[in-house]
């Protein structure tokens, strides 16, 4: 079985104020309750596996 | 008049215009812990298909999204193949993507810078809109994607994105092809 995001390791790696979004030239951290939704959408997917990587 | 032009001829602007088969439209610098780069006003009723050659510093290991403006469906955009070495180490094999919130047009690496080529097909003109891209990093492969259903929306910006987390650094190009 895939090993997935839980939303306490999302939390851990992307702090709130840590995403930001990006419009042409500006770029600016996402709100509070744009990170949560943001968060919540990341719930759940697989994490990145090195090992799958040819050598 | 024809190509190639012969010294003391006066090139017209009909010359101009037509000379250049790709025509550079706008370049876009990726910020530092991006969600997310949309590039605003790069398609128009002047070209039909456009070439997006993008660079990403540092990323995780995950697919990289597009998705145009005005199509926010969570199953409008087809992937029909993705073809890349990350599903097999030292080998090239296919998934098969189903539709999904964005098109997947290439792989990021972490740690390794990842380029890729995409070709949008009639992204304004028409109202059903396709791509492909070929990609390469630290795994390589190619994308298509079957179609989009703008529903009549004339986009004209695009937002590139990786399936989870963020990425970093590097630099988004986008050029038309001369409709001649």
């Amino acid at each position: 079985m895939a090993d997935v995001y839980t939303r306490d390791e999302l939390v851990a790696l992307y702090p709130d104020g840590s995403v930001s979004v990006q419009v042409d030239d500006e770029v600016r951290p996402m709100t509070s309750d744009e990170w949560s939704a943001w968060i919540d959408s990341q719930v759940g997917l697989e994490k990145p596996a090195d090992d799958d990587l040819p050598g | 008049m024809t190509y190639p032009w012969a010294a003391g001829e006066v090139l017209t602007a009909a010359d101009l215009n037509n000379y250049a088969g790709l025509v550079f439209i706008k370049s876009q610098t990726v910020g530092s812990g991006v969600s997310s780069v949309t590039v605003t006003d790069v398609f128009s009723s002047t070209f039909d298909n456009y070439k997006i050659i993008y660079r990403i510093t540092t990323s995780v290991n995950v697919n990289m999204g597009l998705t145009i403006d005005g199509v926010t469906s969570a199953t409008g955009y087809d992937s029909k193949a993705f073809y890349s070495t990350v599903f097999a180490a030292g080998g090239f094999t296919a998934a098969l993507n189903a539709a999904g919130a964005f098109w997947t047009v290439g792989w990021s690496n972490a740690g390794e810078p990842a380029n890729a080529s995409i070709e949008i097909y009639q992204p304004y003109q028409n109202s059903r809109v396709r791509f492909s891209s070929q990609f390469s990093s630290y795994v390589a492969g190619v994308s298509n994607g079957a179609t989009v259903a703008t529903g009549g929306t004339q986009s004209t910006d695009f937002t590139l994105a990786p399936a989870s987390g963020t990425f970093t650094g590097g630099t988004i190009r986008v050029y038309g092809y001369n409709n001649g």
